[in-house]
């Protein structure tokens, strides 16, 4: 599997605000690479970048092995791409918006015929064909955005955010079909602030902020970068501070909080603790009731990173 | 893929329900005004009796019968419409004819003052009605004939002959209560300034494709520009189809008031459909220098483009109808390049002057003006990174 994007030192400004600062990236082919950043964090930046449309300060912009300019049309041909604002023809219906954006890329009229019938089968569309873009539902307009961009078939899809304001269906609809694009072979950066989807889809993630990458891997790999290992958190009336003390010395224990009756106890990697807690609180008479363990989640690992919340 | 982009483009543009209203269905409703309007004053001033006028002096001391006969064209003037039956004149000092237009003794002073030229008239009223509407209609309908054998003597001086036989044309007179040149109305420069103003609402076609095109004016333009389409070829097919949809609406305009209102705006219309091809090139050429050149929102450059789009149509004349005989005494250059201006002179050539040379250089502006907007356009349209999105 090659590289499919290369990015190295990549700086972007818009007049004092440093957009880029010496970011780097590489992506490679089959992946469903997640950019993950709360907004503003450079995330599109990156993606106007990479597909040669804003001017940036320095570095380099590498895609398919080849510099990436405004006029590389050869690279072009093979990248899609679903923006995160809703890009079509409010005159246009739901087919002639397809087939418009597919014919930018197309020219053969028979093979655009069927990639466009297999982009609105794909989208979920069939029952819209001839629905204008303001006649849709939100979610029914986002698919239509994802459409437009993937009908032509491409090699490297870029999805900036394609599921904000979408309700709960749709959104598992276009993430089983990120997937499935993934699956025929074509290799997805995904931008999103929403942890839960980066974790859900993507092989590998990088973690941006103030236009840095700051952490890249997996998502196991990014957990395991961080102190957290677990927290576990137990429903207890009336917890003396001596109790607290003590259980702040139980092993890997790091962190104790008790709020509104509920104890938290931040563990760094270890095992048994759960078990350990629960023969402690009944060695010590603790009454509790509901006891539960929680693994770190990508915004753990953003809050550790960065010292503040994903969604901020 | 030239027709890929420009079927399209059609689709878009034709659907731009705004856009198609003010450039397409406006103008047919000011022409259906216009006609209901003109048709109305000239029926009614065909039936009616005699207007009492009272023409008097304010500023020379001269007697009004003198200053009357200095301009001879004016004389006779006078002279027809009191042997038809329209006037009946009395001549007064200003005081005596002030005190006729309170009393209502006289439906309306006409005020003479001689000039180089000859003589310089204006109307005063007490009242408004019937007999004044008629009266400031007659009057201004002389005052532009005497404009246009001036315009004809400035641009074309070859046709002035002709043209002062047909504003002395009694039979002319009688019919229409107006002065007719050839086969011009002169209320048909009211449809000339609609024929102007349709081709140059085209620009708005053009400032909707700028917009289109350009990744940091919209997310259309921003998907476009990561496509591997050029900009040239989209730039290019998208002109030609704004232009495309200025003509069938120029087009719908021209059949409408001549086979349906029954306007009579001579026969030349391969002429005159030439020079709505050129003018339309130049309306959407207007609207793509707009586009990229003024920097902002898009309603801040549709206001700046339509602000200076109104600006040049009063200029040429298309909202007074002496502003450009104005600007042609004092600065005729702005009459030349003015592109509002041009155009007007284009359809005028046709059906006013019949002169052939002054269409040519009409026809020949208007493509040096298209060339130059264009050129600008296309040369910041065609970069392809932003510095912002």
């Amino acid at each position: 599997m090659g590289k499919v994007i290369e990015i190295d030192g990549l700086v972007k400004r818009y007049k004092e605000l440093v957009a880029l600062d010496h970011f780097n990236l590489e992506i490679e082919e089959g992946e469903i690479f997640g950019l993950l950043g709360p907004n503003g964090s450079g995330k599109s930046t990156t993606i106007s970048c990479i597909l040669g449309l804003l001017k940036y300060d320095k570095g380099e912009v590498k895609v398919f092995g080849k510099p990436m300019e405004a006029s590389s049309y050869e690279s072009k041909k093979d990248i899609g791409v679903v923006l995160q604002n809703v890009a079509v023809f409010d005159e246009l219906n739901v087919e002639e918006n397809i087939d418009y954006f597919c014919g930018l890329y197309i020219t053969d009229k028979k093979l655009r015929k069927q990639y466009v019938d297999e982009a609105i089968e794909f989208a979920g569309l069939e029952e819209f064909r001839k629905f204008v873009p303001k006649k849709l539902s939100g979610g029914l307009l986002r698919r239509l955005n994802i459409a437009c961009g993937i009908a032509h078939k491409p090699k490297l899809i870029f999805m900036d955010e394609p599921t904000v304001a979408v309700d709960p269906q749709s959104r598992n609809k276009i993430l089983e079909g990120i997937v499935e694009l993934n699956k025929k072979g074509a290799t997805i950066i995904y931008t999103s602030h929403y942890m839960e989807e980066v974790e859900q889809i993507c092989s590998r993630i990088a973690i941006m902020d103030q236009g840095k990458n700051l952490a890249i891997g997996t998502k196991e790999q990014l957990k395991d970068m961080i102190k957290t290992g677990e927290t576990i958190q137990a429903e207890i009336l009336n917890l003396s501070d001596d109790i607290m003390e003590e259980v702040k010395s139980l092993p890997h224990v790091y962190k104790v909080e008790y709020i509104d009756n509920h104890l938290k106890v931040h563990y760094t990697k270890g095992q048994r603790n759960l078990v350990r807690l629960i023969d402690f609180f009944k060695n010590k008479d603790v009454q509790f009731g509901r006891v539960y363990s929680e693994l770190p989640t990508l915004n753990d690992v953003f809050l550790e990173i960065t010292g503040k919340e994903l969604r901020d | 893929m030239f027709w890929h982009l420009y079927k399209y483009r059609l689709k878009v543009l034709f659907n731009e329900k705004m856009l198609f209203f003010w450039t397409g269905i406006f103008p047919i409703i000011l022409g259906t005004l216009f006609y209901m309007v003109f048709s109305d004053i000239t029926e009614k001033s065909e039936n009616v009796s005699s207007i009492n006028v009272v023409i008097s002096t304010e500023n020379s001391d001269a007697i009004v019968e003198e200053i009357v006969k200095s301009d001879n064209s004016f004389a006779s003037f006078i002279d027809s419409m009191i042997s038809e039956g329209y006037f009946d004149v009395d001549y007064a000092d200003y005081a005596t004819a002030k005190e006729m237009l309170a009393d209502e003794k006289s439906d309306g002073m006409l005020l003479v003052e001689p000039t180089e030229k000859g003589v310089a008239s204006s109307l005063v009223f007490s009242k408004s009605g019937m007999n004044q509407t008629i009266l400031k209609y007659i009057i201004n309908t002389y005052n532009q004939g005497m404009m246009v054998a001036e315009d004809t003597a400035m641009n074309a001086p070859d046709r002035l002959e002709a043209v002062l036989a047909e504003i002395y044309n009694n039979e002319n007179i009688n019919k229409n209560i107006s002065v007719t040149v050839g086969d011009m109305d002169p209320y048909n420069q009211y449809y000339f300034a609609l024929f102007a103003m349709t081709c140059m609402f085209g620009a708005s076609f053009g400032m909707v494709n700028t917009a289109h095109s350009q990744a940091d004016q919209s997310s259309v333009g921003m998907r476009r520009a990561a496509s591997p389409t050029k900009k040239m070829a989209m730039v290019i097919s998208e002109y030609f189809a704004a232009v495309t949809i200025t003509e069938i609406l120029f087009v719908v305009l021209l059949v409408y008031l001549t086979a349906v209102l029954g306007i009579n705006l001579g026969n030349k219309y391969g002429l005159i459909l030439f020079a709505s091809v050129m003018a339309s090139l130049l309306g959407v050429a207007i609207g793509y220098f707009f586009g990229v050149v003024v920097k902002g929102k898009q309603a801040f450059k549709d206001g700046v483009m339509m602000a200076t789009i109104l600006f040049l149509n009063f200029l040429a004349g298309l909202m007074m109808g002496n502003m450009k005989y104005i600007i042609e005494k004092s600065c005729p250059i702005v009459n030349r390049i003015n592109p509002a201006a041009i155009i007007s002179d284009c359809f005028y050539s046709i059906c006013v002057y019949n002169d052939m040379n002054l269409y040519t250089r009409c026809i020949v502006s208007m493509g040096i003006w298209t060339v130059i907007l264009a050129v600008c356009s296309i040369s910041i349209l065609r970069r392809e990174k932003y510095a912002n999105l």
